[in-house]
């Protein structure tokens, strides 16, 4: 049983139902939102003439080094030195959920990709996979297989550019110079572990590398996503709006040489990959054992939603009524993680603990007219009003105060908890499921990842990542750094099957369809470099009804929700220890800027409406919005 | 140049297209290219231009391109390219000119961005923002731009969603191409 929150039951054979009873099974009781400051201000008051906490209100507006536009909160309690507030602000509205509506179905595989300039391509097949659900087609094995590939290629540009471009700077020497010299005589004084693989002599000599513009891991990093992209390109033509991205396949032509040259540019990320996770695990041991206050940056309960990627082409049907079956097959599996343990790797559990709740967004609640359109999934699962098949975007940017709505973010939960997703989620998942079939390159220990990464220019390697004991902002990172191995042993056990097919003249990589005209109710699952994604998607007469994006950053910022509860970068930094060797007056906030950045945020960041009541303070554009 | 739009092209168009191709690989030729944000009136400039100006005669080193995409990713292109002059168009609000006005300047003279600007800007480009001062900014660190690089850059009126250009910026469509036609004819 793993809803605790949800009023659903199982039966013996593992059917779920609504638990009965009077009124409506899932009412909210709004609450007020929970406030960080009032708590810890009674707790300190309690029974004691103790002098009012010296408190600053710090606002990051914008957080620089993420996707997009993100403006975070705080307030910095420097008696105590953490933070104890936290609001999260996704600053722009997208609108492509309102732009989809009325469009021919195939336009959401061009038109959502958009969303994002990283990482456009996980959209694109997100919305391929729900679009061959809805017309019920599948794909053949070497069209899924492809697909596998750009995935792995696109994680190679994520990942890599998160770590050396965007998150690596926090520990670079140029920073930590500011906030916390004593760490860099230390660190100069500290023999890096793990130097006889990735080159660096000193823990200090890692820092340098971080330094922007001219370190070694930032400019190697930068170079990385040259190669990631030869190899996104390679499977989806163009990157990182690819458009071979087709229900049932792909359209890209592919050959022997195609995979070959992807080999080539997949064994240069074997030993990057090898260097990125000692290098990591160098940097967050030294701080971690420096001053164990460091676990607490970014920590947060270990609630964590994945929803799996990485197709068994052999298992794969496009079908809801075998997603669970296909869903387990996958090389990363889906799950709900919470506190620590895997409750479930059903994707139709995942999608029916599901809800997306807007009393803190600038958004208009939906479920006030009538019952839910869908109130089962078409296996007879129950779901709620405020499901993503059930939900309806109205925006409504109006009572912008913490009380009311500060965000453009909806909050997303399950069994109406707070979760985040991430790379690190997948390994976990992954590691508990142990459903991974066998092959030379991982292995899921219950505890973690056996990773064997083959030879190249370094001899091959056994990387061990473990499941952390404790979620933090360094674990996160470490996570990410190993989760380019992971990602590579899966490209590998997908090239291998490719020249399989290929060897067995199993080339077709697409399958013909026809847009039927009639309702179809489906979903695409899948998920981006950050982890979870899904578009769920409603036609009728060769048309879009309703179309919902849900990404992992719509979880991971989330604001508050009607319980009062916080979104996950919001919990991630209440409790952030302030660990700066400086004054208070040259505080500079770096222990929150890494517990955020650690989530790797990207707020798609891409806005060409306005409902005419926001307000536009900057306009940005993403890659090729080539929209309609 | 024809002001009407030649809509099946702009569809068959984006980030990257080539427009008049060089292959992956030309050293020494005369890279033109052009950085806009699709559907966004004025601010489409530099790709609709160049749009409009692949029908035209133009000599043979010269490469017309579409560099509608985020700065490092320019970057990697230029190295591939290795281009010996560049000239680089587009549409940037500074607010100090007319709309309509262009402004023609090489970057001898344009200060370089310090180091914590190209950082945040590079920061930017990685998570997909499209910028012509990004683009500028992170080739001109790596240096993958060359000495003989010139930016001509329209001041927009219109920058809201939707297709074609303002008349101001309509109107510098020609001064613009004879700008372009003096600087690769040098």
């Amino acid at each position: 049983m793993c809803f605790k929150n949800l009023p659903i039951q199982f039966d013996d054979n593992g059917k779920a139902s609504l638990i009965g009873g009077a009124g409506d099974p899932y009412a909210v009781t709004v609450a007020e939102p929970r406030d960080f400051v009032r708590e810890a201000a009674s707790r300190r008051s309690a029974g004691s003439m103790a002098a009012p906490p010296r408190l600053r209100e710090w606002s990051i507006d914008p957080v620089t080094r993420v996707a997009g536009a993100l403006a975070v909160h705080t307030v910095l309690d420097l008696e105590t030195r953490a933070a104890v507030e936290a609001h999260s602000m996704a600053m722009l509205f997208r609108g492509y959920e309102i732009i989809l509506k009325g469009r021919d179905p195939r336009d959401a595989i061009d038109i959502s990709s958009r969303a994002c300039g990283v990482c456009g391509g996980v959209h694109s097949t997100v919305a391929s996979l729900g679009i061959e659900m809805a017309f019920g087609i599948t794909p053949p094995p070497l069209g899924v297989t492809v697909r596998n590939l750009g995935e792995v290629a696109e994680m190679f540009y994520d990942h890599p550019l998160h770590l050396g471009l965007l998150a690596g700077p926090d520990y670079s020497t140029a920073i930590v110079s500011v906030t916390n010299p004593e760490l860099v005589d230390l660190a100069s004084a500290t023999p890096a572990p793990n130097a006889n693989v990735h080159g660096f002599g000193t823990v200090k000599d890692i820092m340098d590398g971080f330094n922007p513009l001219e370190g070694s891991i930032y400019l190697e990093a930068l170079q990385y996503t040259r190669i990631a992209r030869t190899m996104c390109t390679l499977m989806y033509g163009k990157y990182p709006h690819p458009s071979t991205l087709v229900p049932g396949g792909v359209s890209t032509t592919v050959t022997t040489s195609t995979f070959n040259e992807y080999y080539a540019n997949l064994g240069n990320m074997f030993d990057y990959a090898k260097r990125l996770a000692l290098i990591w695990d160098d940097i967050c041991d030294f701080f971690l054992a420096v001053d164990p206050r460091y676990s607490d940056v970014g920590h947060r309960p270990s609630n964590l939603i994945q929803t799996g990627i990485w197709d068994d082409p052999d298992v794969y049907d496009a079908t809801y009524q075998n997603i669970d079956t296909w869903g387990r097959a996958r090389y990363s599996a889906p799950g709900i993680i919470k506190d620590g343990e895997l409750v479930t790797t059903k994707i139709t559990e995942i999608n029916m603990g599901i809800e997306e709740f807007v009393e803190h967004s600038y958004y208009d609640d939906w479920t006030g007219n009538g019952g839910p359109r869908f109130p089962t999934d078409e296996l007879g699962n129950p779901l709620s009003p405020y499901h993503a098949w059930n939900k309806e975007t109205i925006p409504r940017p109006e009572g912008k105060n913490f009380k009311e709505k500060y965000s453009w973010s909806t909050a997303p939960r399950w069994d109406r908890i707070s979760m985040e997703t991430g790379v690190y989620g997948r390994m976990w998942t992954t590691a508990m499921a142990r459903q991974l079939p066998e092959n030379p390159y991982l292995e899921a220990t219950g505890d973690g990842l056996r990773i064997l990464m083959p030879a190249h220019d370094l001899p091959e390697m056994e990387l061990n990542w473990k499941i952390p004991a404790k979620l933090n902002a360094f674990e996160r990172n470490r996570g990410r750094a190993y989760g380019v191995a992971f990602t590579a042993a899966i490209g590998m056990i997908c090239l291998m099957q490719a020249f399989e097919y290929w060897r067995k003249g199993e080339t077709k990589v697409s399958t013909p369809f026809k847009v039927p005209r009639d309702e179809r109710v489906s979903v695409g699952v899948w998920e981006a470099g950050r982890g979870y994604l899904t578009h769920h998607m409603h036609m009728d007469k060769g048309k879009l009804v309703n179309y919902q994006i849900n990404t992992p950053s719509t979880w991971n910022a989330s604001p508050r929700d009607p319980l009062g509860s916080p979104g996950p970068y919001e919990e991630a930094i209440v409790g952030t220890p302030l660990l700066e060797s400086v004054g208070d007056d040259d505080i500079k906030g770096i222990d929150v800027l890494r517990a955020i950045r650690s989530f790797d945020p990207c707020m798609p960041c891409t806005t060409h409406m306005d409902t005419g009541r926001g307000i536009i303070t900057r306009e940005v554009n993403s890659c090729g919005c080539t929209l309609e | 140049m024809t002001a009407e739009r030649d809509e099946a092209l702009d569809t068959m168009l984006g980030p990257g297209s080539q427009i008049r191709s060089a292959g992956p690989m030309r050293p020494g030729c005369v890279l033109v290219g052009g950085i806009g944000l699709p559907w966004l009136r004025d601010l489409d400039f530099g790709t609709n231009w160049l749009a409009r100006a692949a029908d035209l005669d133009w000599p043979d080193d010269v490469v017309l391109e579409d560099l509608s995409y985020a700065a490092h990713r320019v970057m990697h292109r230029l190295q591939e390219l290795l281009p010996v002059k560049v000239v680089l168009i587009g549409c940037t609000p500074r607010g100090a000119d007319p709309a309509g006005t262009i402004r023609r300047y090489d970057l001898v003279d344009t200060p370089m961005p310090d180091d914590q600007e190209v950082h945040d800007r590079l920061a930017e480009s990685v998570g997909g923002i499209i910028d012509l001062d990004h683009t500028l900014a992170v080739c001109r660190h790596w240096s993958a731009l060359p000495p003989d690089t010139t930016v001509i850059e329209v001041e927009p009126a219109e920058t809201e969603f939707g297709w074609g250009f303002s008349e101001p910026v309509e109107e510098a469509v020609g001064a613009v191409l004879d700008m372009v036609r003096d600087e690769v004819g040098r």
